[in-house]
């Protein structure tokens, strides 16, 4: 049985075409599988690997390399507060111990009923806004205690579904000219 | 690599630590510095690996137009005019920093690490580290160690990332089942979860780490490399023969390591000869003389093996060889298998057979081989020459399986563009991924195959003469008769008379059994056997069995050989067995076929003898012992010694003179009374050690003369020297062994292991039984496909002569019988022998324990039952010859319409396989559930 929904498998195929080398889909891939999955399943990383010819270790020695594949289940949302200097300075670690606290799991952490996943990150260049988070990798900030309790409000009661899509998701909108990777 | 300074065409002149040398063009700064003797620190470098220079540990300081910069040695070719200093003050501090650095999360666990004391960190930190640490800090920690397969245990403390194994997999093994996890200060060799390393080649990641971070578990505590003694040898778990060393501490073995032959194993070895040597501490080894006890001797189980004395066990033996031999002739008397045995043992119980007691009926091969006529008729290729030529043809046969340590040169030769692949094969093998072309071939149909692909290979080749055209002569499946493999090898060497071809026979000294004459209608030296024209496969072991269960066999020998076991036929196999007068053990362990056994003869195992063995090319390299046998095992040729003793009182022999007189020996003194010693002391040959036997073979058998100069000796040093071809191109000098690659076992070099010829050729001409009048074989044609062989008494076969070219003639004349599946047993079967079966070379090994597979039908998906659609469910498998039950496995690379059985995973193929059929056909239906419910329930209500 595979992993893969169908048309996961179908767009799976297509981005490997786009390729000379089956192997240099596997980033693509991976965030297709996370796309569907929010994180990267054990099932996807072996049908990914049959998909490329490699082995599951090098798809999970690439994934692994990079933060933004999940090998553990991730929340819907996954909350990056910035900790690094200029975010630092602007209060990073205290908005960040805000978020343990609103969402009563630390950082790295997954609420229980799934919805949220929080992780301290370096700079996600949004130096801008600080202190700064990204959800799902949208950008949010500058935030204080009660900026961050507005967005976690605006995220449950599903406010910003047009904005933040669930996490794996990167983009919604498919090119359909130009590069098509 | 180059080997040979003067075969190179170009060379560079540059200046090493103020020193002018030479070096060859594309060669590596390390290398260049190695053959001029500076030694440049390293971790990833591996010589039979492709650098990567990411451990940093062999920078280096060199010239360029922009002034001195510090490189990496193993990754820089040297240049005409380049400067390089290893150890300047620039060049030691980058060591100095690189070692700081790599210690940084190195735990200083060395007392504790197995590696201690062999460990290229350690010698390099003290060599050329900084001496001390200024990281205060707490080191990295992780849960060690943790498996990473049976053998392999990681402990990522240790591991300094230098990519040895990780690239061994990718690189050497082709199957990358370890990666490097994470990234920066996490980063981790590690698994996918589902996914071990295969128990292939996983020993070499163990060898090759430069670290205790890989640590095999069978070597776990049991040694310190100080306290370890070693000797330099060659592996005979199959017919590659790799070249290795046994290393033991007080008497018993520890490990055995990969040493860098470079004709044949290049370092590596594989899982099953690296890790299963303990079988000879087995507790089930059979370490004393058995004998029978029950009043009707005849061949059944109705006594028990019971520990005697060699006197009795001889005695016993003698006597029913003589009344065997006096009552029905020398052909009443059987010798089964000898591949375990090194190249002195097969000549002596050659000679024991053929000479003393007369007998034709010899077998080395037990129905799972070729003939050997047709393999010394074809052009031998050597394991270089394949890997160097422009297309291999694989006739079938998983490499992988068979030969592994000969899988990772042909796939290194394939996969660096050297050779193109084109495989026939039953079923997909472990090299089909890299074939050029990979046809699905069921063997019967493989000389109509053969014709649809000439085209192909030829255009490969570019000739149509088969220049440069190597043949892989294996059989995909036991479960087809030989003769449709030999028939298309023989067309394809008269296709192609410029082809050479590489015989995939996978017994550990098969070929020296072949070479030495223990096999049907050969004698030592690839002689044709005069005495029984034109039929010998009549005396090949299914004709033996036949015979045997006929009642015309009265003494059957089994040179560690398992008929019951092993022989494609088991039916016939038990049949024979159980109706032969007297069955001679001569092995190690009990088995299917032991149980037949009358007479039990413990004998010394490889690493407990000295010896000499031969590789699949026709190499012959040495076993030196390493370790004692236990008392009462003794030798095989000691046992021959003193069978030919003991028969040549007898009066009944017309050979017992005659085989006497060639060596000397007081042989015709009478019958050895036992010696209270019961040691292997006294001579029928006049023989006191291998090294007579050996001067005796190199002076009486054609090809092996070279083995009895002191230049023959030499050479054969650690590469062996190959038959027939000696002073041919291709030998190069003793390769210095890179210590780091090879990591405790470099000083071999000093102890040296030449092979043991030795001595005065004193024995003269014996051993020349090709004059030997013996009894007249019968025309046994009773199998379809036997080729009725030219007559050429006392002809060598040489490739090419005219009694080479009959042979081929009368291979490629053998009528094909016709087969079809029946509508009853619609399904082919395939049976493909597997590298860890249920041998006793696997079931004994407490190291192997584990990877041993179990017996299942794997079937295509397509077409069949339904019921299968669930693993694991049980099906009856069933032919005319017989029914088992198997789960049953779904594969979809096993082409529909075959259903797949190992050979060696148990009986089950063999029991649906009868050799009398060309080729077997099964049925495969599910086990009845309720028949399944129904025995379930009784066995509750017997319960």
């Amino acid at each position: 049985m595979p992993h893969l929904s169908s048309e996961s498998l179908t767009r799976a195929r297509e981005i490997v075409d786009l390729y000379p080398q089956r192997r240099s889909a596997l980033i693509p891939l991976c965030h297709l599988a996370q796309e569907q999955d929010g994180w990267l399943r054990p099932e996807a990383i072996e049908e990914i690997a049959g998909l490329l010819d490699v082995t599951p270790a090098e798809v999970l020695g690439t994934a692994s390399f990079y933060e933004m594949f999940k090998l553990e289940p991730a929340g819907r949302y996954v909350i990056s507060v910035c900790t690094n200097v200029a975010c630092m300075l602007a209060g990073a670690y205290d908005l960040l111990a805000h978020a343990e606290e609103r969402l009563g799991v630390r950082a790295g952490g997954t609420t229980p009923d799934g919805r949220f996943t929080i992780e301290d990150v370096e700079c996600v260049a949004h130096c801008d806004h600080a202190p700064c988070v990204q959800v799902n990798s949208r950008y949010f900030g500058p935030l204080d205690a009660g900026g961050f309790d507005r967005l976690v409000d605006s995220l449950e009661r599903g406010e910003l579904e047009g904005d933040v899509p669930p996490h794996g998701t990167l983009v919604r909108v498919r090119r359909t000219k130009g590069l098509m990777a | 690599m180059p080997d040979d300074m003067a075969s190179a065409t170009e060379t560079v002149s540059f200046t090493l630590n103020g020193r002018a040398v030479v070096a060859v063009k594309g060669e590596k700064i390390i290398e260049a510095a190695e053959r001029n003797g500076v030694f440049i620190p390293r971790f990833c470098y591996h010589p039979r690996m492709r650098p990567v220079g990411v451990c940093r540990m062999c920078l280096v300081e060199v010239s360029g137009p922009r002034g001195a910069t510090l490189q990496p040695a193993c990754y820089v070719d040297v240049a005409e005019g380049m400067e390089v200093s290893t150890a300047s003050a620039k060049a030691s501090k980058a060591q100095e920093g690189i070692l700081e650095f790599l210690l940084v999360n190195h735990p200083l666990d060395c007392p504790v690490c197995d590696k201690g004391g062999e460990c290229p960190l350690q010698d390099q930190a003290y060599s050329y580290g900084p001496g001390e640490s200024r990281f205060v800090d707490e080191k990295r920690h992780w849960a060690k160690p943790i498996p990473l397969n049976e053998f392999v245990l990681l402990d990522r403390e240790r591991c300094i990332q230098c990519s040895r194994c990780t690239r061994f997999a990718a690189e050497v093994a082709g199957e990358a089942t370890i990666d490097f996890i994470s990234r920066g200060d996490s980063i981790e060799v590690g698994r996918f979860a589902r996914e071990m390393p295969s128990p292939y080649f996983s020993g070499n990641i163990v060898q090759i780490c430069p670290v205790g971070a890989l640590t095999a578990g069978p070597f776990r505590f049991v040694s310190r490399p100080w306290d370890a003694e070693q000797v330099e040898t060659t592996c005979t778990v199959c017919a590659l023969g790799c070249r290795m060393v046994v290393q033991s501490q007080s008497g018993e073995i520890s490990r055995v390591l990969g040493v860098d032959s470079d004709p044949v194993n290049h370092g590596w070895l594989c899982d099953k000869g690296r890790f299963g040597f303990d079988v000879i501490y087995s507790e089930e080894r059979i370490v004393e003389p058995m004998v029978r006890k029950s009043g009707t001797a005849a061949g059944g189980t109705d006594g028990d093996l019971v520990a005697s004395t060699w006197s009795e066990a001889m005695s016993l033996t003698v006597d029913r060889i003589a009344e065997a031999v006096a009552g029905k002739g020398p052909e009443a008397v059987a010798f089964i298998g000898g591949a375990r045995l090194a190249n002195e043992d097969q000549y002596a119980w050659g000679r024991l057979a053929r000479e003393v007691i007369g007998t034709t009926s010899v077998d080395v091969q037990i129905g799972d081989g070729l003939d050997p006529r047709l393999i010394f008729s074809l052009n031998r290729a050597t394991v270089d020459e394949a890997c160097t030529s422009k297309c291999l043809l694989s006739l079938g046969g998983d490499v992988r399986e068979l030969l592994p340590v000969l899988f990772l040169r042909l796939r290194e030769a394939i996969v660096t563009g050297r050779t193109k692949l084109v495989e026939l094969s039953e079923i997909p093998t472990s090299l089909s991924r890299y074939a050029e072309t990979a046809k699905a071939c069921t063997t019967e149909a493989l000389s109509g195959v053969l014709e649809e692909v000439a085209v192909a290979v030829e255009a490969i080749v570019g000739n149509k003469s088969g220049e440069g055209l190597t043949i892989l002569a294996g059989r995909s499946s036991l479960a087809a008769s030989p003769f449709y493999t030999e028939k298309a090898l023989a067309e394809a060497a008269m296709r192609w008379p410029q082809a050479k071809f590489l015989p995939l026979l996978p017994r550990g000294n098969v070929m020296g059994a072949l070479e030495l004459g223990l096999a049907p209608g050969l004698l030592p030296g690839r002689r044709m056997d005069g005495r029984n024209p034109g039929v010998a496969p009549g005396k090949a072991t299914g004709q033996i069995l036949e015979r045997a269960a006929r009642g015309e066999i009265a003494v059957v020998v089994l040179l560690g050989s398992d008929p019951a076991g092993d022989f494609p036929d088991e039916g016939l196999a038990m049949k024979g067995l159980a109706a032969a007068g007297f069955v001679v053990a001569v092995d190690a362990f009990e088995n299917a076929s032991t149980a037949f056994a009358d007479v039990f003869l413990p004998v010394a195992l490889a690493e407990e003898r000295d010896g000499t063995v031969t590789n699949i090319e026709g190499r012959v390299a040495s076993t030196p012992a390493k370790v004692v046998a236990p008392a009462m095992c003794w030798p095989e040729w000691a046992i021959a010694s003193r069978l030919a003793t003991e028969l040549q009182g007898q009066a009944w022999t017309a050979g017992a003179a005659r085989a006497a007189a060639p060596s000397g020996a007081t042989g015709a003194a009478g019958r050895v009374g036992a010696p209270r010693g019961d040691g292997p002391g006294s001579a029928g040959f006049g023989y006191v050690s291998r090294t007579e036997i050996l001067a005796e073979i190199a002076a009486a058998v054609p090809g092996w003369d070279e083995l009895a100069t002191v230049a023959g000796r030499v050479r054969a040093g650690r590469d062996g020297v190959v038959l027939h071809s000696f002073g041919a191109a291709g030998e190069s000098g003793a390769r210095p062994l890179d210590p780091i690659a090879f990591p405790g076992i470099d000083s071999i070099e000093k102890q040296g292991a030449s092979m043991d010829a030795g001595g005065a050729a004193d024995a003269g001409g014996a051993a020349d039984a090709g004059g030997v009048a013996g009894a007249a074989g019968e025309q046994d044609t009773s199998t379809p496909g036997t080729p009725s062989l030219p007559s050429l008494p006392g002809e060598v076969l040489v490739p090419g002569s005219p009694a080479a070219k009959a042979i081929l003639e009368a291979f490629v004349g053998v009528p094909q019988p016709d087969t079809r599946a029946e509508d009853r047993f619609p399904m082919r079967l395939s049976s493909p022998r597997v590298l860890f079966g249920a041998g006793q070379g696997v079931a004994m090994s407490k190291h192997l324990a584990g990877v041993g597979q179990e017996a299942s039908v794997v079937v295509n998906g397509e077409g069949v039952n339904e019921a299968f659609g669930l693993e694991g469910v049980e099906a009856r498998v069933s032919s005319p010859g017989g029914s088992v039950e198997l789960p049953v496995r779904i594969d979809p690379r096993i082409p529909p319409g075959v259903a797949m059985i190992p050979f060696n995973a148990g009986t089950a193929a063999s029991i649906l396989i009868a050799t009398g059929e060309p080729v077997t056909y099964v049925s495969v239906e599910p086990v009845s559930v309720d028949a399944a419910a129904l025995t379930d329930g009784m066995e509750r209500d017997d319960g």
